[in-house]
């Protein structure tokens, strides 16, 4: 990942050396360099995603066998509460940005993003946003205990933990609002001459999407966070029912962003995959356009199917089947995705490299996780699901081996161009199947918890529940401790290795393979490539 | 040789691109708490 130093260690390509990177700490401080900011973005949400998933593993630790063992129930609730904003917004989100800001710029023939400065500050608001969540863990009354949907009124009644969390969320919705508009204006803008929208990578296009439903969506938590501020401290009652204030609303409000939330999440994780499986299958991507259409027709359903989140306050029995029906129209677009994906690799020359793993990985499990959510979707079994461990299994299925699943498999895929070595392909076959493996057996078992009727955010539960528990936290720390081997192979593959070649991979045919030598140098497209 | 920089009609295009954008993120913050202001 620090492509620009093996530039010059290397000396590949003179004409680069006189505008290479400075030097120390101000590189990165002031860097407006889209891979430097895309290699910060990466590093920072690895490092969120060790906090984030240590705060799991304490959290499978607790319930690794019935009865209250090393945390308080307040404390645990703030664990499973962190530990989903972390995820979510310190972990998944600036994962794919990283990737954003590495791929998109090369992937249209652009010299870099449209606005490097917005980019440069776009990344370093993370870290007083990460700083205001984790600080709330040592402020009185602890951390935010509300669950990461941060529902009223709990979310009224705690400490100032909540808050630092609330500055903490408006802070990173505006660095994720600046970064989408950075992306959708450099796509729109500064595309090579002859890179039409239609010639795009399919990984161009998800983060074109996903940059929409951003600037669309995020604004409207920041409005319901600030709403609750105002609720806690300046005398209104937006949701606060104690002055006459509808708590339901905030539901329906953080739903609305909530949903498609999950397809921002998902839809970069489509990208990589789709650039991943013909690069392996070495066959151009079957069916791009209705891969495109697909994607968008996904992003436009996802504004239509919040109330499936919420089949449980009462709605009116209409709004509830709209809600159900709505939903269980995205199975057919993603169903195009999954079948378009299997046809790609219908009969081609497979092999199975590292990336293929995970990419092949996603399609199995993101595919569970898709079929769990359908599950869900039908209010009679919502109803009765709702609030269990089957919840907690379906989106963990959808985020984990989703979209962890596809950065693991990309950032394995793409490593080799970005830092000029090979990763050592046996130990990533071994990160690969240990993932697989403790993923299965972490979550897996939750959803026959779930059907049995434990409940999600609890410390302690019946014996009837223990078997299951245990061995769904043996494999998250099989899991979990598995993500440290896969920082070693990241780190020495940066520090040294095998040289990769420009074209590492046969099927791989985005300009950065193409068009540009590897490992990268620091400025690239000098001049812009003409797209035939 | 020098980084190729976006000409002067990319440059504009982008620039309206990140107003409006920007506007419409700006319009969306404002119409979701103004609708709970004045409607309740």
């Amino acid at each position: 990942m620090s492509a620009a130093t093996h530039t010059h260690d290397h000396g590949h390509d003179h004409a680069h050396e006189h505008h290479g990177p400075p030097h120390g700490i101000t590189r990165w401080l002031y860097t407006t360099n889209h891979k430097d900011i895309g290699t910060m973005y990466l590093w920072f949400a690895f490092t969120m995603f060790l906090v984030g998933g240590t705060m799991a593993l304490g959290i499978r630790a607790e319930l690794f066998k019935p009865g209250l063992q090393f945390f308080d129930p307040q404390f645990f609730n703030s664990l499973t509460t962190v530990h989903g904003l972390v995820m979510v917004f310190g972990a998944i989100m600036p994962a794919f940005v990283g990737f954003a800001n590495w791929l998109v710029p090369m992937q249209i023939g652009a010299a870099d993003m449209a606005f490097p400065r917005m980019n440069n500050w776009s990344f370093w608001l993370l870290i007083p946003a990460a700083l205001l969540l984790m600080g709330s863990f040592f402020v009185p009354g602890g951390a935010a205990a509300s669950g990461w949907t941060l529902y009223p009124p709990l979310i009224i009644q705690q400490g100032m933990a909540i808050d630092m969390t609330i500055f903490a969320v408006h802070i990173l919705g505006a660095s994720s609002i600046m970064g989408s508009i950075n992306i959708i204006t450099t796509i729109l803008n500064m595309r090579a001459p002859g890179m039409t929208l239609m010639k795009m990578p399919l990984f161009v296009w998800t983060w074109l999407i996903t940059a929409y439903l951003l600037i669309a969506v995020m604004p409207v938590l920041a409005g319901a966070v600030t709403m609750l501020l105002t609720d806690r401290h300046f005398g209104t009652s937006f949701f606060n029912a104690a002055g006459g204030g509808d708590p339901t609303m905030f539901l329906h409000i953080f739903w609305f962003f909530g949903h498609p939330e999950v397809y921002i999440m998902i839809l970069p994780a489509f990208g990589i995959v789709s650039q991943i499986l013909p690069a392996f299958a070495r066959k151009p991507l079957f069916g791009y356009a209705s891969m495109v259409y697909a994607t968008a027709s996904i992003a436009i359903l996802s504004f239509i199917v919040w109330g499936h989140h919420m089949f449980t306050v009462g709605m009116p029995a209409a709004g509830n089947l709209f809600f159900m029906y709505a939903t269980m129209l995205i199975a057919v677009p993603t169903g195009v995705k999954v079948f378009n994906w299997i046809s790609t690799m219908w009969r081609g020359s497979m092999t199975f490299e590292t990336p293929m793993l995970f990419a092949v990985g996603f399609l199995c499990l993101f595919t569970i996780g898709g079929f769990s959510g359908l599950v869900l979707a039908i209010v009679p079994v919502d109803i009765t699901l709702h609030n269990t461990y089957y919840v907690v299994a379906h989106f963990h299925y959808v985020l984990v081996s989703g979209a962890l699943f596809a950065i693991m498999g990309g950032i394995y895929f793409w490593l080799p161009k970005w830092s000029g070595h090979m990763y050592n392909e046996g130990l990533g076959k071994v990160h690969f199947w240990l993932s697989m493996i403790g993923f299965n057996l972490a979550f897996f078992p939750q959803h026959f918890l779930g059907l049995a009727g434990m409940p999600r955010r609890i410390p302690d539960y019946a014996l009837q529940f223990a078997e299951w528990n245990m061995w769904s936290s043996i494999g998250a720390f099989i899991f979990g401790f598995s993500q440290l081997l896969f920082l070693y192979i990241v780190v020495s593959t940066i520090r040294g290795g095998r040289k990769a070649d420009q074209k590492q991979w046969d099927g791989a045919d985005s300009l950065e393979w193409t068009h540009l030598p590897t490992p990268l140098p620091y400025h690239t497209f000098e001049t812009a490539p003409i797209i035939k | 040789m020098e980084r190729h920089e976006p000409n002067a009609k990319q440059k504009r295009a982008a620039v309206i691109s990140a107003l409006v954008l920007a506007a419409v993120a700006a319009g969306i913050y404002l119409t979701v708490i103004a609708k709970f202001v004045v409607y309740g």
